[in-house]
């Protein structure tokens, strides 16, 4: 069960914008999309979410090709969700409830099923029953954002497509809100595509990262591997290192030694360097 | 959804039309459309088609796209006519049960539909060899002499400049609110009938939200720059009547003079 695309180029307004995609999405993994502006990223993900209407090439579904009528593919495309950016700007609704609710009804679920999906949603989200019934202009950003993204988790996406979600948050809000994602496709066991800009996030969290590059796939690789051990396919994109694997280098660079780290994640970054400097320091006493 | 939009986009082509003043485009196109009124024989639907054929060959912009501008006007097109065919005249040519079909409904029908083509074109070479920016700077000139008069002519044409940018703009954000509302399961076709009045909801509120929010944000920029103050504000770009200009105003007092003359001579 997983996305597939074979070859799929798009055009917008005779300007090629992807070009020969192919890939494959396995499900349960968190896949970052990189790259700089313009290089396809939210083309891609409209693809994939059945938005862009006309495209050369194949696009599999879960064995099966997605329909070419619009009715069969917005039906097939159902089980993804998709967050735009500053997906509070989707908001109408008077009442958060009602504004929650609104994917569900429009799906035509039963008010039972509803009310059931609704508790553990607020709950992954972090916030109380209490907001229910207030209007949700009158929230503050932070907890709009978190409104409009549990009103997409609430259809129980199979995938969750995030189009830099976190655009305007402060750090803490943003740590904060990318970690309860996380912890969400953890617990769902769920297949999220994460487009950002921001490499540390995408090194913190990402399973695999694909690169993309005016309009190409560059890479689709392991976070791992492309952030420690292939770099150059960064480099071709014209993009930087995570800032933890930068500082990694530079105190190689220093120090005059390598110090062998797997992983891209801050954490394991810092233990490996607090591991390796405390070994020096014993060998220097 | 951007490529719906054809009516009149400003289509660069480098062509006479393009270079003329803006004002000469304004002033001409005013006294071209008040000399349709002398309209009447076959004589002068000729030289006004003749005219207007005239300018759109000289925009050097291909005729399909003009062509394509006129498809919105369709409907209309056709009400008109079949309103003056049918329920206008007394000289009865063809009738089936109540329809009737007269002589004078023809002749009228067929020339208001004339008439509301050709002034579609007319409008339509405007905007499509003028760019807005330059035509709301041509505005405001020819509306200066209103100023003295107590009128906000600057604050006026600034509103139009400001309303013209934010177009695609706000066309840019309609398009992202529809695909957003549609990740959410959002269709109006599932919408049923009594309900259908509301469809738009999910559409609409967000999208005057945002316009609002970004209306705010750009008054409080332009106060910032301290818009309001001192002296008036002034133009890079100076407009300046040429020789074309001359040309061109000049073609078109003969024009208004030679519809004149065939109205009363022939």
């Amino acid at each position: 069960m997983a996305y597939q695309l074979n070859q799929v180029s798009v055009s917008i307004a005779e300007r090629e914008v992807l070009r020969n995609i192919s890939c494959t999405l396995q499900e349960g993994k968190w896949i970052s999309v990189i790259g700089q502006t313009g290089a396809g990223k939210s083309t891609f993900a409209k693809v994939i979410k059945g938005l862009v209407p006309s495209y050369e090439g194949e696009y599999i579904l879960h064995q099966q090709l997605l329909p070419g009528n619009s009715k069969g593919r917005m039906k097939a495309v159902r089980e993804i969700g998709f967050v735009f950016q500053y997906p509070e700007h989707q908001i109408f609704e008077t009442t958060v409830y009602k504004e929650l609710t609104f994917g569900p009804r429009m799906r035509g679920h039963s008010p039972k099923r509803i009310e059931e999906a609704l508790k553990p949603v607020l709950e992954q989200v972090g916030l109380s029953t209490d907001i229910l019934s207030r209007v949700p202009f009158e929230l503050s950003g932070g907890q709009r954002r978190r409104v409009a993204i549990a009103s997409v988790l609430i259809a129980d996406p199979k995938l969750l497509i995030l189009d830099e979600p976190t655009a305007g948050l402060d750090p803490l809000s943003r740590r904060a809100l990318l970690q309860m994602l996380k912890e969400w496709q953890q617990m769902n066991h769920r297949t999220v595509l994460f487009i950002s800009h921001q490499m540390e996030d995408v090194a913190e969290y990402s399973d695999e990262v694909m690169v993309f590059h005016r309009g190409h796939l560059l890479g689709h690789s392991d976070a791992n591997s492309l952030f420690m051990k292939n770099t150059e396919v960064l480099e071709r994109a014209g993009l930087p290192l995570p800032e933890p694997v930068q500082l990694l280098r530079l105190v190689e660079e220093l120090s005059g030694r390598r110090i062998e780290v797997n992983s891209c994640r801050e954490q394991d970054i810092i233990n490996q360097v607090r591991l390796v400097w405390e070994a020096r320091s014993l060998q220097n006493e | 959804m951007n490529k719906k939009i054809v009516w009149g986009q400003f289509t660069e082509t480098g062509s006479l039309l393009h270079r003329l003043d803006p004002r000469t485009k304004l002033l001409s196109l005013l006294v071209i459309m008040l000399s349709f009124e002398l309209l009447q024989t076959f004589a002068t639907y000729m030289t006004a088609t003749a005219f207007v054929g005239m300018l759109l060959q000289t925009s050097r912009i291909p005729l399909r796209l003009f062509a394509r501008g006129l498809k919105p006007l369709l409907l209309i097109l056709i009400f008109t006519f079949l309103y003056h065919v049918l329920l206008t005249g007394e000289t009865v040519i063809w009738s089936w049960s109540f329809i009737k079909l007269t002589q004078e409904g023809l002749v009228n029908g067929t020339r208001i539909v004339w008439q509301i083509i050709l002034l579609a074109l007319l409008a339509s070479v405007l905007t499509a060899t003028t760019k807005p920016l330059l035509m709301a700077q041509g505005l405001e000139k020819l509306l200066k002499p209103l100023y003295k008069l107590g009128i906000p002519t600057e604050a006026f044409s600034l509103m139009v400049v400001i309303a013209i940018r934010f177009i695609p703009t706000i066309i840019q954000e309609l398009d992202r609110i529809i695909l957003a509302q549609q990740a959410r399961g959002y269709d109006v076709a599932s919408v049923t009938r009594p309900k259908r009045v509301f469809a738009y909801i999910p559409i609409l509120v967000p999208l005057f939200a945002t316009t609002i929010q970004r209306a705010e944000q750009l008054s409080f920029a332009i106060d910032a720059r301290a818009y309001g103050t001192g002296k008036g504000r002034t133009s890079y770009r100076q407009l300046e009547f040429k020789r074309g200009d001359f040309a061109a105003g000049g073609s078109t007092i003969i024009f208004v003079l030679m519809m004149l003359l065939i109205r009363i001579y022939v």
